[in-house]
C-alpha cells in the first residue's frame, strides 16, 4: 500500500491508502480530488491531471518522454515537479506520495 | 409497482462518453435540473478507450469510471443502469423503457452511440469484437488462453488488438482488405511506416486480403485459410439509429443534428456516433471522444440558453483522435482531405514521425506517431483564426511547438 495525500487548491488535504497498480488520476477521481479531470481516461492525452509532487517516500520513476512533451505543450507552467498524475502508480517502492494541485488545472 | 412514471427537465438515452459528458455539463450549468441518465450496461459509466488499448489484455486492470460513483448520488443526474429504452413518444414527450417505466422529458438528448458492425460474410459470427466491457470480459481469458490469435482488420480497432496480442507473445496475423493498415484514417505515408514497424515487431500482415466466409476451420480468404485459437473482427460499428428510426426523426447516415445539435424535432437533441452534422460542406458523423465530449458540451450548453430564453451557439469541432498500437502513439487532428498535399516534417527517428496535410497551401489536418508534443500544437494551431502555411512551418524548423509558441 502507498500513502497518497492530495492537497487541493482551496488547501484541503485528501488522503487516500492506494493498492500496488493503481494511478493517482484514478484515485482522485474516485475519491472527489477538486481539479482532476482526467479527461482521456489515463492515455497520456491530455494534462487535465497535472499535479506537482511536493514530497515522496520511495523512489518514483521519472518522467517518460511522452508525458514530458505534453507538460511543455498544455501546461502553461511547468515546474521541476510537474507530473501527470495518470502515469503515477502506487507500488511497493513507494512508502508515500504528497501531490499538490496545481490552480485552474481543468 | 407497475408503470411508474416519472418526469425530468432533461433525458439522457445513453450513458457512454457523449451521454455521460451532456449530463455531467448539464449539472455543472444548472444544478437544479433533473436529468435522468439511461443506460444499458451494468457497469458505472466508463471510458470506452482503454479497453482496445489495455483492458483487453490485463484482466487486472479495473475499469477507468467517466465518474466516480459518488458522483451521481451528489448530483441530481438519476442514473438507471441495465435499462434500456424502447419506444419514444415525440407527441407525448415520453420515453417508455423495458421494465415499464414511462419518463416524461422536457428535452431529450439521444447518445446512444454504436454497436459492432457485423462481418458481411457467412459465418462471420464467429469472429469476436470488443465493443464493451460485456465482451472484454468475454474476449480476455480466450485471449490469455489462444496461442494463435487472427484479427481481421486494418483499422484502429484491428490494430490496437492485434499489436497488444503480439506484446502478450501470441502469434497473430492480421488480416487487411486494402494495401497498408489505417489506408482511409491517416496520411499514406504514415500508414506505410505504421505498416513497416508492426511487421518489423513480428505481426504477420497480410494486405489486399479479402475474407470470403468462416467455418470450423477458420477464416477463408483469397490468399488462402487463416487457421487461430481465437479469431478477433474489428472491421467497425454502426451508429444506433433505430429508437430515432421509429419515432421519425430525419436520418441521414445517423441521427440528423443542425449547428445547435437539434434533430428535426427540436424538443429531442442528439450527441456523439450518432449524430449526422453538417460539416465541412456535408452531412457527416464523428465517431470519436473528441466528438462525444464536445458535442456534449455545446448541447448541454444549448439548453440550458434555451431554458434561460438565450440564443444557442453552433458547434464547430476541430477533431481529434487518438490510437494506442503497442509502442506506436498515433494521434490524429482536423480533417482528411484526400485532395491535400501531404508534407512529411524532419524527425530523429523511424518511430517518430508528423504528417501535416495542407489544403489549397493551409494547414487542414496534422497526423503524428509517437509526437504529442506536435499533436498537441496542432491542435492548438487549427483552433486560431491563423492560417498555417508550409513556409511558417519551415521558418519554425519544421517543429509545431516552436510555431506555435511563437503565435500564441
Amino acid at each position: 500500500m502507498t500513502l497518497v495525500t492530495f492537497i487541493q487548491e482551496d488547501g484541503q488535504h485528501i488522503e487516500v491508502q492506494a493498492k500496488q497498480g493503481e494511478h493517482l488520476m484514478k484515485l482522485a477521481l474516485d475519491n472527489g480530488v477538486a481539479g482532476i479531470t482526467g479527461a482521456c481516461g489515463g492515455s497520456c492525452m491530455c494534462a487535465t491531471c497535472h499535479v506537482l509532487v511536493e514530497q515522496i517516500n520511495g523512489q518514483l520513476d521519472a518522467a517518460g518522454e511522452m508525458e514530458v512533451e505534453i507538460l511543455d505543450m498544455e501546461v502553461d507552467e511547468v515546474f521541476d515537479n510537474s507530473r501527470l498524475c495518470c502515469q503515477i502508480s502506487a507500488s511497493a517502492a513507494i512508502d508515500s506520495i504528497t501531490v499538490r494541485i496545481p490552480p485552474n488545472n481543468d | 409497482m407497475t408503470n411508474p412514471h416519472t418526469t425530468a427537465d432533461v433525458v439522457i438515452i445513453g450513458a457512454g462518453h457523449a451521454g455521460v459528458a451532456a449530463a455531467a455539463e448539464l449539472h455543472k450549468r444548472d444544478a437544479n435540473l433533473s436529468i435522468c441518465l439511461i443506460s444499458n450496461e451494468q457497469p458505472l459509466p466508463y471510458h470506452r478507450p482503454p479497453l482496445s488499448k489495455k483492458a483487453l489484455f490485463d484482466a487486472n486492470l479495473p475499469l477507468e469510471l467517466l465518474q466516480a460513483e459518488g458522483f451521481y448520488q451528489a448530483t441530481n443526474i438519476h442514473l438507471q443502469r441495465g435499462v434500456t429504452v424502447t419506444h419514444i413518444d415525440r407527441a407525448q414527450r415520453q420515453v417508455k423503457l423495458n421494465d415499464g417505466q414511462l419518463l416524461t422529458y422536457t428535452q431529450l438528448i439521444i447518445a446512444t452511440g454504436s454497436s459492432l458492425r457485423p462481418m458481411p460474410v457467412a459465418g462471420g459470427e464467429r469472429a469476436l469484437g470488443v465493443y464493451n466491457y460485456a465482451d472484454i470480459q468475454q474476449l480476455g481469458p480466450k485471449l490469455q488462453a489462444a496461442d494463435n490469435v487472427v484479427v481481421i482488420g486494418g483499422g484502429f480497432i484491428g490494430c490496437e488488438i492485434a499489436a497488444g496480442a503480439l506484446k502478450l507473445g501470441k502469434k497473430v496475423s492480421l488480416l487487411v482488405s486494402g494495401p497498408r493498415l489505417l489506408r482511409k484514417a491517416i496520411a499514406p505515408a504514415m500508414g506505410v511506416r505504421v505498416t513497416q514497424l508492426h511487421n518489423n515487431s513480428g505481426m504477420h500482415i497480410h494486405t489486399n486480403c479479402q475474407v470470403s466466409h468462416l467455418d470450423n476451420d477458420g477464416v477463408h480468404t483469397n490468399q488462402g485459410l487463416f487457421s487461430g485459437d481465437l479469431i478477433i473482427a474489428g472491421v467497425g460499428a454502426n451508429p444506433s439509429i433505430k429508437l430515432a428510426q421509429q419515432a421519425g426523426l430525419a436520418i441521414d447516415g445517423g441521427i440528423v443534428v443542425n449547428t445547435f445539435g437539434q434533430t428535426s424535432d427540436s424538443h429531442i437533441y442528439a450527441i456523439g456516433d450518432v449524430a449526422s452534422m453538417p460539416l465541412q460542406g456535408k452531412v457527416q458523423r464523428l465517431e470519436s471522444i473528441q466528438n462525444a465530449n464536445d458535442q456534449a458540451q455545446s448541447v448541454a450548453n444549448n439548453i440550458v440558453a434555451h431554458r434561460q430564453g438565450e440564443p444557442a451557439r453552433d458547434y464547430n469541432p476541430v477533431p481529434w483522435f487518438w490510437s494506442d498500437q503497442g509502442d506506436l502513439k498515433l494521434q490524429m487532428v482536423g480533417f482528411n482531405d484526400a485532395n491535400a498535399e501531404q508534407k512529411i516534417l524532419a524527425s530523429d527517428s523511424d518511430t517518430r514521425m508528423t504528417a501535416v496535410q495542407f489544403s489549397k497551401g493551409v494547414m487542414t489536418g496534422v497526423d503524428t506517431l509517437n509526437m504529442p508534443g506536435n499533436h498537441l500544437a496542432a491542435r492548438k494551431l487549427l483552433a486560431m483564426s491563423v492560417d498555417i502555411t508550409w513556409d511558417m512551418v519551415q521558418d519554425h524548423n519544421q517543429d509545431l511547438k516552436q510555431l506555435f509558441k511563437k503565435l500564441r
